[in-house]
């Protein structure tokens, strides 16, 4: 079972081969906006490392997001295309689950948060499932945090847990703010968890085809994390009413 | 590349998800628009209708659709023979000019299936394949040619002297002609698109009822639109009994009239066998049939492609793939897209 | 503090002009909206703010494309919702990411934004005047960063200005 993993959700573009053993090989960059222009070379690069060519892979792995809509679109457009044109299914991972998977576990509670840009985050709290991502502003999720600290106290489990950590790009933009949240402290990841990795997307995907949790390319959309259903309301865009 | 020259064009720079097979860069083998196909119903989702969200959900099916025309399955095998080569040669796609978060994502899906199948990316300019409609309908063509390019993003004249090979003699410099359409149409309450209502509106009305103005523009070659169009909202402001019919017919008139008088000219000018529409405004009644008319009146051919063959389709960006392959090889998997992508001349 | 300006112009030129004087207040991040009807001077506007920071391709409207981005310091993005009918195409055109990579973005029929970027923003609306070739342009501030620049701002569009509430003088 060999797996090609794909990752432009943020700010990282990566690609990585795993198989059951782990990653075999991965490439990172931080290319800025130039997700289309770093990823496809990057799949050539990551396969020619690992020795292998498109047509032995198994399946393609994709961060769905939330994140940011330019590299996600280049992501998940790379992804579907590949694997209709190699015949494979595709395992989907959120952003927020692919970072929680990079941290260490047993320790404390893991929330990452994702930058949203203007002033939102997206965010995941502990013991939620994976779809239930909440988008809000900063104040938001400190509340949320406030909230899960006063919880915790009351059940007597503030110490022996250990503090929350905060992982991702929008914990560290918002670390101020989100730092005197809740007592005691949350800890923060550092730069090198403010994306989620692809290895860590890699291994996921390796454990959900063995599941079974699979889907057909056609299928695959990204999740945007900003829904607005709202019907624009033009009252200037007409001129004349209409004169027969 | 095989001997067949199969190229799968993918086209997402504006509203369509298009994909289709051409072969030679002069055959079309398939060529699927998302716009004619209920993919909505097959594949489900809330898809708004622009900006960027709508090409990714449809990039696939459709490819897989135009694959299926060709007779290949979505591997790109023949469904005889699954096992087989895969019978594409290259892929191209829109590189632009177009929007970016819809660019993207054709230039992502042709560049991974380029790499899955081991062949050839092709990055194509979309004002260029629309250079290629006429060819792609009428074979026995005579070049050079100009080519009256007309659609609600552009508006532009440019010399064909041979597949690749091509001068840009003017363009807009504010408005597009189909976008003068669309907006005097809405303002009028026709709704949206009205393009199409002006035409049909127009017949019964007075063309010569209303006298808007012929832009000029510093280049002889270039148009302007905008003053018209806001010459249209002024009359109607200062004159609230005018039909929407006269209205319609004198604004259609003041449009063929510069876009036919400047293709003629150019036509002229460059020793032209003859004059292409290209576009989703090539579909206007009264402009295909004074542009016929002219041309004949000058013992020079016009050729009037389909709609669909017009309007933004990937035919045409197959053929330019194949042609820019032919004469200037792939481009590289790390090109991007690029949104304000211009035609220049090439020779 | 007034954070409104109300200027008029008699012709294309002067509205280039306008836009040009604007342009030198914008920076990184910065939301300009265009509200006005159809043939009010929005993409005329656009011309001369692009053009005085140092754009050389010609602006033409960005009507069907939905934006041009031009490579001027810093990077305009010119967006037209002309043809929009949901909140959500807006959503999808990905601004946020635009602004926060250090550019300004400029919307024509920006009152369909309102609801995403209406309250930290620059207004800027296009009145008919009475002749054809008049228009009456007034300049309203939205949120802190831009209340900050009004006064700079009515002195860059010169002695016609007036304040809200009064006539735009000639
Ligand atoms: N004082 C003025 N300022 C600006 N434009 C003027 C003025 N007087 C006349 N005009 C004319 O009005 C038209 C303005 O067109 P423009 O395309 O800039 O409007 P717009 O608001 O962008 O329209 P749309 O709603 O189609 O986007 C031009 O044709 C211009 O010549
Ligand atoms: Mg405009």
């Amino acid at each position: 079972m060999r797996i090609l993993a794909i990752e432009t959700a943020t700010i990282e573009v990566g690609v990585a081969v795993a198989d059951e053993t782990g990653p075999l090989a991965s490439v990172t960059a931080r290319p800025g906006r130039r997700q289309a222009e770093t990823l496809h070379p990057a799949i050539a690069d990551v396969c020619r490392i690992a020795m292998i060519t498109p047509a032995e892979l198994d399946a393609i792995a994709v961060d769905i997001g939330p994140g940011l809509f330019t590299g996600l679109r280049v992501g998940v457009a790379a992804a579907k295309a590949l694997a209709g044109a190699l015949g494979l299914p595709v395992v989907t991972a959120t952003s927020l689950e692919v970072l929680k998977a990079a941290c260490p576990s047993g320790l404390g509670a893991v929330i990452p948060v994702i930058d949203m840009r203007r002033g939102e985050v997206a965010w995941l709290m502990p013991a939620r499932p994976a779809p239930d991502v909440r988008v809000g502003a900063p104040a938001e999720l400190a509340t949320e945090l406030a909230e899960l600290a006063e919880l915790a106290g009351l059940a007597g489990l503030a110490e022996g847990v250990g503090p929350v950590l905060l992982v991702g790009d929008g914990a560290l933009r918002h670390r101020e703010l989100l730092e005197r949240a809740m007592v005691p402290a949350p800890v923060f990841g550092g730069t090198a968890l403010a994306a989620p990795p692809v290895a860590s997307l890699a291994v996921l995907a390796i454990a959900a085809t063995k599941d079974g949790r699979c889907c057909d390319p056609a299928s695959v959309r990204p999740f945007y994390g900003r829904e607005a259903d709202a019907r624009i309301n033009w009252s200037s865009r007409e001129g004349r009413e209409a004169v027969s | 590349m095989t001997a067949r020259g199969r190229v799968l064009g993918i086209e997402t720079s504006c509203d369509e998800t298009a994909a289709a097979v051409v072969e030679r860069g002069r055959t079309v083998v398939t060529s699927v628009v998302s716009s004619q196909v209920d993919l909505h119903a097959r594949y489900g989702g809330v898809v708004p209708e622009l900006a960027g969200r709508a090409h990714v959900e449809l990039a696939l099916p459709v490819v897989t659709d135009a694959l299926a025309g060709a007779g290949l399955d979505r591997r790109g095998r023949s469904f005889e023979d699954p096992a087989g080569p895969v019978g594409i040669d290259a892929v191209a796609a829109t590189i632009g000019p177009g929007l970016i978060g819809a660019l993207l994502v054709g230039v992502s899906t042709a560049k991974a299936l380029a790499l899955a199948w081991g062949v050839p990316f092709v990055g194509v300019n979309h004002l260029e394949g629309h250079l290629y409609a006429a060819m792609l309908e009428a074979p026995e063509i005579e070049l050079p040619v100009v080519v009256l390019l007309v659609s609600g993003g552009h508006t532009l004249l440019v010399a064909l002297d041979a597949p690749g090979s091509y001068r840009v003699l003017g363009a807009t410099v504010d408005d597009a002609a189909g976008e003068a359409f669309d907006k005097v149409a809405r303002y009028l309450g026709l709704g949206y698109p009205g393009g199409p209502e002006i035409d049909r509106l127009a017949l019964s009305g007075d063309a010569s009822s209303i006298r808007f103005p012929r832009a000029s523009t510093a280049g002889a070659f270039d148009f302007s639109f905008s003053g018209l169009k806001t010459a249209v909202v002024s009359y109607v402001r200062a004159h609230p009994q005018v039909t929407n019919a006269d209205v319609a017919a004198s604004f259609q008139e003041a449009v063929v009239d510069v876009l036919v008088a400047k293709t003629v000219a150019a036509a002229t000018e460059i020793g032209a066998r003859g004059a292409c529409l290209a576009g989703g405004v090539a579909a206007n009644s009264s402009l295909r049939a004074r542009f016929a008319e002219v041309f004949d009146d000058r013992g020079m051919r016009s050729y009037l492609p389909s709609r669909a063959m017009c309007t933004d389709n990937a035919a045409m960006i197959a053929a330019a793939g194949y042609f820019q392959l032919e004469r200037s090889g792939p481009t590289p998997l790390d090109a991007g897209a690029v949104p304000d992508l211009q035609l220049r001349t090439s020779r | 503090m007034e954070s409104q300006a109300t200027v008029s112009t008699a012709s294309e030129e002067q509205t280039r002009a306008i836009g040009a004087g604007i342009a030198h207040f914008l920076g990184a991040g910065d939301v300009v909206l265009l509200v006005g009807s159809l043939g009010a001077g929005k993409t005329t506007f656009v011309q001369g703010l692009v053009a005085a920071l140092g754009g050389r391709e010609p602006v033409t409207s960005p009507t069907f494309m939905l934006a041009h981005k031009y490579r001027t310091a810093p990077p305009v993005t010119h967006v037209d919702l002309w043809r929009l009918g949901h909140l959500q195409e807006v959503v999808d055109l990905a601004l946020e990411e635009e602004l926060d990579e250090g550019g300004v973005v400029v919307v024509e029929w920006g009152e369909a934004a309102e609801p995403l970027y209406g309250a930290d923003a620059l207004v800027v609306r296009f009145d008919w005047g009475r002749s054809d070739d008049e228009r009456t342009i007034s300049i309203e501030a939205r949120g802190a960063c831009w209340t900050s620049r009004i006064a700079g701002l009515r002195e860059a569009l010169g002695p016609g200005t007036a304040g809200a509430g009064t006539e735009g003088a000639a």
